[in-house]
């Protein structure tokens, strides 16, 4: 019997959950269809064409920057005039002129304001927009000089947005209760992770325009960061229904929905996003195929990975590119295309290109089953971590290394903590019930754990697998064979656990028959030998945890079983192997633990 | 060539098609306005002679086609008037050799001026003459569309000021190079595209190119203008050169990914707006303050749809051509002015 730690292929493309910007500062491209009329205006716009109306159009925006700039000169006291002059300016792409105005605009209001002068702030609005395009620690320099108002403690606020400092931020917004203020505060404390703080001042904000898609969605990073999965899905969706064409809300959902497995209504997401006509961008090329992954379907899966890649190239994407590429050579190595040591070259390639790529060493840690691995691992791995990598994308990675270097208790732990941080994830659950099985021993605890685990999530091989190993150890095996039997034609695992849910309910000859047709297929998979030792170890630690073998003949027992088998050269460099023994010295069993 | 110096040199002094051009008021892109004079009734008006430089296709067509508008919109109280638009030729001389220039012009009402002179020193211009010069704007822009005509190039300095009896002055709408007659059909196709104004103030839809070609679309396009226009009759400034913070590098991108089959989301741009409102509601009178900026708000949605009026529950929509509508609520927020300051005073 041999588990699978996690998903081998399933878990790349990992993409870091991004924060929805309350100031997104570019439009999300898209392609809507087109009216007969949009076709014609285009083709009538291509090449020569398009050129020629530039110039027109430059030529026009350059008549309109002279005449506001004569204008501003005219009238040197009028901060609005300046500030007309600073966007004219910009729209001729004359940018010095544009920003010098700027600059001119702030030191009119600071200058107006000393003598007690009024002013009119949408000047500073444009000059502090124009200048955070550009230099935005200046910018704050020259706010400071200016009369602390509720406005320019907004302005402030953004211009921290642009900096990315959320306690900068969230200094500037004290005090401050307007829609906008307890918007951008929700997206500080979203950065700063604080999600119960982020949800409350978004919710305000929410009170305040429920028609604001960025609150819905930053109101979905909350939710997920707090656990409530089901309520982040339902932000995402009402998002969408405001804003239908938000791609980047939608892809957002769909994501999710493929991270909790629930692939019918993430491929109903993406048909509708198809259906829009877009101009599919690698990520979604990415998140498509990952959904191909979850579904079995491969070979689609790569060929969508290929593309996927070649798109992140030309996006300039050029981490996602290498992550993609590594992801398809591992696809590619799963339907037997590539041999294993040229997908693992070609991962350990990739972090070579990108070696703070926290995908990658997902993949790299993935690969690695055996304990010779562990160093390179730790290496990768530290390297993501110094690289500012958040704990939490890090925990199945750092349950991986932990169980290669044999240190079972701490990986369990991390397991857990990594499905409590991903309750829809399968493969989080999967890893972690079967590790907190093993270690503690607590099977009927774990099994009960199975059973809401099942509840709650759609079944894979994997979780399904994990599961049902659980329950048939943990006192429910007709459940548990319930739950395999629909898996058994995709994996010998399956097979093999099907078997000891049928031993484990007592039907001793099924069980034991289907135990050895699930040793034929590892054979035929797997010559190293290790999957029919493993097969072998648990078959036989199972039969003493069960107490079974005692209500048999001996010699009838032992010709049903799987016959004994010597462990092969390198078992202990195979940490599921240490982990039965590690098991077997606890309960005092023999090594290696054999049913005579 | 002829440079803009040299173009004045020509021009002023000399009489075209029966007008002696006096001195010259301001440039566009491609024509020239001149004061000028009517030889036989002794009338002073503004003649916009198209510029040497603008026998572009596209521009002539432009300029002939504002002409042809103007004469359709003959008798619109708050549309600039049009008496004359035709063409004469003017002789000069260079290094003592004549020449002959064929020159296309407008013979217009003379303004006082337009909207944009006010906005150096904004607050001498009273709430209540700002709102009855916008008023005056709708009411020019109602008169466009009862005629089938829209303008989609709105910004106050296409608004000019005459002299009212009545009440000092007077704003009327102006430069319809960009204007469309939705009773023909498109001149070529990329006409739409080629005409959408001053990004500065041109709804989202024309900057990303994905407006379509339907008169409720062309409307929508000047709802936007009106509000834009009070946007800057309030702050000074442009609203959607505020709201994109436009420049030059991303007006020519958004038409690259137009060509390039790309569009925007334009519901997407609902939170860049939002924060240019902000800018708003600190230049607006307290009286006014949440009316006025509900209405800018709902004139300058991102997505055309949303800026039409309410129909019903949940429906929107033209009740009918003109834009009674939007008078009625200029008027509205007016009386309230008016109410809060008699309030004021009596206190």
């Amino acid at each position: 019997m041999m588990q699978t730690f996690g998903a081998l292929l399933e878990t790349a493309t990992t993409v870091v959950p991004q924060v929805f910007a309350a100031t997104p500062d570019h439009p999300v491209a898209q392609r809507t269809p087109e009216s007969d009329f949009q076709q014609r205006a285009k083709r009538a716009t291509h090449g020569h064409d398009l050129s020629a109306y530039l110039a027109t159009q430059a030529k026009l925006t350059e008549a309109v920057a002279d005449r506001a700039q004569a204008q501003a000169l005219a009238a040197p006291d009028s901060e609005v005039l300046a500030a007309r002059w600073a966007q004219a300016a910009a729209q001729a792409g004359r940018i010095v002129d544009a920003q010098d105005a700027a600059v001119c605009v702030l030191a009119l209001i600071e200058r107006k304001a000393e003598a007690g002068e009024a002013t009119v702030t949408a000047a500073a609005h444009v000059a502090v927009a124009i200048l955070r395009s550009h230099e935005s620690s200046d910018t704050l320099n020259m706010l400071d000089r200016l009369p602390q108002t509720d406005r320019v403690r907004f302005l402030r606020a953004e211009v921290a947005a642009d900096l990315a400092d959320p306690a900068l931020g969230l200094a500037a917004l004290v005090d401050a209760e307007t829609r906008e203020a307890c918007s951008l505060r929700g997206y500080f404390l979203l950065l700063q992770e604080k999600y119960a703080e982020a949800l409350h001042e978004l919710r305000l904000a929410r009170g305040y325009d429920p028609s604001d898609v960025n609150v819905l969605a930053n109101m979905s990073l909350a939710y997920r960061g707090l656990g409530a999965h089901n309520k982040s899905l339902r932000m995402l969706e009402a998002a969408i229904a405001l804003a239908p064409g938000r791609k980047d809300i939608s892809l957002r959902l769909i994501s999710q929905l493929t991270g909790a497995n629930l692939l019918e209504r993430a491929t109903r997401e993406v048909r509708r996003v198809k259906e829009m006509d877009v101009v599919e961008p690698a990520y979604f090329l990415a998140l498509q195929a990952q959904i191909f992954l979850k579904l079995g379907q491969r070979r689609q899966a790569s060929d969508l990975l290929r593309a996927a890649a070649s798109r992140a190239e030309s996006e300039g994407e050029d981490q996602l590119a290498v992550e993609l590429d590594a992801n398809r050579v591992l696809t590619d190595y799963a339907l037997d295309r590539v041999p294993l040591k040229a997908a693992m070259e070609r991962v350990r390639e990739g972090i070579r290109r990108a070696p703070t790529s926290t995908a990658l060493v997902w993949m790299l840690s993935d690969m690695s089953t055996r304990t010779t691995m562990v160093s390179e691992l730790r290496t990768s791995f530290d390297r993501v971590v110094e690289s500012g990598a958040k704990a939490q994308e890090l925990l199945p990675i750092a349950a991986r290394l932990s169980f290669l270097e044999c240190r079972f208790e701490e990986a369990a732990i991390e397991a857990q903590q990594w499905s409590i941080q991903n309750p829809w994830d399968d493969a989080a659950q999967a890893t972690a019930l079967m590790l907190h099985a093993q270690v503690t021993e607590d099977w009927r605890g774990s099994a009960r754990r199975a059973k809401e685990v099942l509840r709650q999530l759609p079944s894979s091989v994997l979780l399904a697998n994990n599961a049902a190993y659980v329950l048939a150890l943990g006192g429910d095996a007709r459940y548990a064979a319930t739950v395999i039997e629909p898996f058994v034609e995709e994996s010998f695992v399956a097979q093999a656990t099907l078997g000891l849910a049928r031993i484990a309910t007592g039907n001793m000859a099924s069980g034991t028959a289907l135990y050895r047709l699930a040793a034929d297929r590892a054979d035929k998979e797997d010559s190293s030998g290790v999957s029919r030792a493993l097969m072998t170890l648990h078959q036989s630690m199972a039969l003493k945890q069960l107490d079974i073998a005692a209500g048999f003949p001996g010699a009838h027992v032992r010709s049903l079983l799987l016959p004994e088998v010597s462990l092969p050269a390198n078992w202990q460099h195979v940490p599921w192997i240490q982990l039965l023994k590690w098991r077997a010295a606890k309960n005092n069993w023999p090594w290696p633990t054999m049913v005579a | 060539m002829l440079t803009d110096a040299g173009w004045n040199r020509v021009l002023i002094g000399k009489v075209v098609a029966g007008y002696r051009i006096e001195s010259r008021l301001g440039s566009g892109g491609f024509a020239t306005v001149y004061e000028a004079t009517d030889i036989v009734q002794g009338k002073r008006i503004a003649l916009k002679i198209l510029n040497p430089g603008g026998t572009n296709l596209d521009v002539r067509s432009e300029f002939d086609r504002e002409g042809q508008l103007l004469s359709k919109l003959s008798g619109a109280s708050a549309v600039v008037a049009l008496f004359d638009s035709s063409q004469d030729s003017v002789e000069f001389e260079v290094d003592g050799f004549p020449l002959q220039l064929e020159v296309s012009f407008h013979a217009l009402d003379l303004a006082k001026g337009c909207l944009a002179d006010f906005l150096g020193d904004l607050p001498s211009l009273s709430w209540r003459k700002r709102l009855e010069l916008w008023r005056d704007c709708i009411l020019g822009v109602h008169q466009m569309h009862l005629r089938g005509i829209v303008h989609r190039d709105l910004k106050a300095e296409n608004c000019l000021i005459f002299s009212d009896p009545k009440r000092s002055i007077q704003a009327r709408v102006s430069d319809l190079g960009r204007a469309r007659d939705l009773t023909q059909a498109a001149l070529h196709p990329g006409q739409y595209a080629r005409g959408r104004g001053d990004n500065r103030f041109a709804p989202p839809e024309f900057v990303f190119v994905q407006g379509s070609e339907t008169a409720e679309a062309h409307r929508c396009a000047d709802l936007y203008g009106l509000g834009s226009l009070l946007f800057e009759l309030a702050t000074g400034v442009g609203l959607t050169s505020l709201a994109l913070n436009l420049d030059r590098g991303k007006w020519e991108a958004s038409w690259q990914a137009h060509a390039n089959n790309q569009f925007v989301d334009l519901s997407s741009l609902n939170g860049h707006y939002a924060r240019a409102f902000m800018a708003l509601d600190d230049s607006l009178p307290r009286a006014i303050a949440r009316p006025a900026g509900d209405l800018v708000r709902q004139l300058c949605r991102p997505d055309p749809p949303d800026r039409l009026p309410r129909t019903g529950l949940g429906s929107r929509g033209h009740r009918s051509q003109g834009l009674e509508w939007l008078l009625a609520r200029a008027d509205i927020l007016m009386n309230i002015l008016i109410v809060s300051e008699r309030n004021q005073r009596q206190h």
